[in-house]
């Protein structure tokens, strides 16, 4: 398995985090860690430099998920981020593309959503 | 506004009465001979067919706002018949003749007819009684500025007799205009005015608004400011206390200051009213705002919740080992998946209350399609729907009953065959009702059909709504299956 993809999830609702991760290693991906503010989330991610992060764009306090991308941005610019929201407003989505996303999903997240943006093929 | 109105027919209709009175005892007055009125001065008098207009007149403003408006028009008729008679009287130069034939008594030629004012007054008065009945609005505005004429013409009448008597009485027009038929004119004029006030100027003055409140405040200032600043100017001319000159260019310098205060009053309170009112636009925006930001929120938090139940539910099917229990929770998320799609739809649309049926099944059966990878598997999903808009309740049922439908068919019926296309159409049928149908290549909506299927909790939800929908089903075995569902539609 050198070819595994590995992940980190910021999402600060629990049962869909739990989901997303079963989700996650379902379709082959290593799961490296979990966040759900934003402090944490960049802490996180810093310390174990995954590939992908699934990003939620609220979360709990004052900043959002583009805070948490913007953060990180000059320690890991190629650090790809795909975005899942619960919004599908324009606000939302305006706020979300500010930061070039590498993917946008809108929940609920299925499978196929979830291979498809990190480009792993449907069995 | 209402109970002015109501004022105002009441004024108008005591008017009337007071100018018929007075018409009445007049001639009655003149048929006595004695005449009271006649013989107390000439200044008092009324001549007799005077007297018969007054009584008509009168009696034509009652009718016209409590009978019919055919009645009213029939007196004003009559009353413009005596004063082309009277016209006539002056033409052959029998002026005296009407107070010799009617009465046994006659004070004087310039008595026994109308004068020229009393004439055009009581010309003025028919034509306003005929238009103030007619239905165009047009003719109404024109009965209301004969009556504003009338009026302007007592006025200079009575101010006249006010200012001096003898002056007024050596213009020929108003020779023989008494003041009495001044008075009873004043009073004639006036009720003409209030007979429809909501289709004449006088609305300004009854109405609610702020310029109305404003106008009953400064309109006896602007009518009596320069009554008594001419009569002060004419005691002054008279009693030569200055030069006319002089008087003139005070009764000028006044009014023009008075009348700009009058301007510039009103400017201000109409820029108070302004200033209100951009206030209260202030505070309805950051209301609506505020009502934006909350239903944004539950909006989100519906979102949120149908996405914790559907992760739950996508958590509890890794955990199920029997492989059919599995699948209907598998079901089960994509239903939730369905109605998360619906309210996405929904407030994606602009305006909230209904959305183009056409759009909505479109967007609905790409959602379906991208959900069960059924274009991978080459099933491609036809959708021909009726540009018509639908009510949101009646979306969301016919759209979890399209999600069902065509479900099965992709999943079920094409599965086997490995193919296939999937047609989805929705049409108005006859006026209130429409038809959504959803035909497939294979067999899966044969079951629908069948009774004892109420295992299946697909068939079971389809039942529901059709029944809901007050719906009827009707399944038809063309090359594959068609399923048609006649309802009502909500739109």
């Amino acid at each position: 398995m050198e070819s595994r993809f590995s992940v980190v999830i910021v999402e600060d609702d629990f049962l869909i985090m739990e989901y997303l991760r079963e989700l996650s290693e379902d379709i082959g991906l290593n799961v490296l860690g979990t966040a759900d503010v934003a402090e944490q989330a960049v802490t996180t991610i810093l310390e174990n430099r995954p590939d992908f992060v699934f990003m939620d764009l609220r979360l709990g306090g004052d900043r959002d998920g583009v805070d948490v991308a913007q953060a990180i941005q000059p320690d890991m610019p190629d650090l790809k981020i795909i975005y899942i929201t619960g919004s599908s407003e324009p606000t939302s989505l305006a706020r979300i593309r500010a930061d070039h996303p590498y993917e946008v999903l809108i929940k609920p997240v299925v499978e196929r959503d979830l291979r498809r943006a990190v480009g792993i093929p449907v069995n | 506004m209402r109970r002015r109105l109501r004022y105002a027919e009441t004024f108008t209709m005591c008017c009337g009465i007071l100018v018929a009175s007075f018409g009445a005892l007049d001639w009655l007055d003149w048929l006595s001979g004695s005449g009271l009125l006649a013989a107390g001065s000439r200044y008092t008098a009324t001549a007799p067919l005077a007297a018969l207009c007054f009584f008509i007149t009168g009696i034509a403003i009652v009718a016209a706002v409590r009978w019919n408006s055919r009645t009213a028009r029939l007196l004003a008729a009559a009353v413009a018949v005596v004063v082309v008679f009277n016209l006539f009287l002056f033409a052959f130069g029998a002026a005296a003749w009407p107070a010799r034939a009617l009465s046994f008594h006659s004070s004087g030629a310039e008595h026994a007819v109308m004068s020229w004012a009393t004439s055009l007054c009581f010309a003025l008065a028919a034509l306003s009684i005929w238009l103030f009945s007619a239905n165009r609005r047009r003719w109404v505005a024109v009965a209301a500025v004969a009556a504003s004429i009338g009026l302007v013409t007592i006025a200079v009448s009575l101010l006249g007799i006010l200012f001096d008597v003898g002056a007024i009485y050596s213009v020929p027009f108003f020779v023989g205009h008494a003041l009495s038929s001044a008075l009873a004119f004043l009073v004639c004029f006036t009720g003409l005015l209030m007979l429809r006030p909501a289709r004449s100027w006088t609305s300004i003055l009854l109405g609610r608004g702020a310029g109305s409140m404003m106008a009953r405040w400064l309109f006896p200032f602007t009518i009596l400011i320069p009554v008594v600043l001419c009569y002060a100017g004419y005691r002054m001319m008279v009693d030569e206390m200055l030069p006319a000159a002089v008087v003139a260019s005070i009764i000028a310098a006044l009014s023009s200051l008075l009348l700009g205060a009058s301007v510039l009053r009103s400017g201000h309170l109409v820029n108070e009213r302004e200033v209100r009112l951009a206030e209260m636009m202030r505070k309805m925006e950051l209301y609506a705002q505020d009502r934006d930001l909350l239903l944004r929120e539950v909006n989100h938090r519906v979102k949120n919740n149908l996405a914790q139940v559907h992760a739950m539910l996508g958590l509890q099917a890794r955990r199920v080992a029997d492989p059919a229990a599995r699948q209907e929770l598998i079901d089960m998320k994509g239903r939730i998946e369905a109605l998360s799609t619906l309210h996405r739809i929904l407030l994606a649309n602009d305006n909230p209350s209904t959305l183009c049926a056409s759009e909505y099944f479109t967007a609905l059966c790409e959602r379906i399609d991208e959900e069960l990878g059924a274009g991978q598997r080459g099933i491609r999903i036809a959708v021909d729907a009726d540009r018509v808009p639908l009510q949101l309740d009646f979306a969301i049922s016919a759209g979890m009953l399209l999600n069902e439908l065509a479900s099965r068919a992709i999943k079920r019926g094409l599965a086997a065959t490995g193919g296939g296309t999937v047609d989805v159409r929705f049409r108005l049928v006859g006026h209130d009702g429409c038809e959504l149908s959803v035909r497939d290549d294979g067999s899966g909506l044969e079951r629908l059909a069948e009774r004892g299927s109420e295992d299946d909790l697909g068939i079971k939800i389809i039942q529901a709504i059709v029944a809901q929908l007050r719906g009827s089903v009707e399944v038809s075995n063309e090359p594959g299956t068609r399923i048609s569902i006649r309802m009502p539609v909500g739109r």
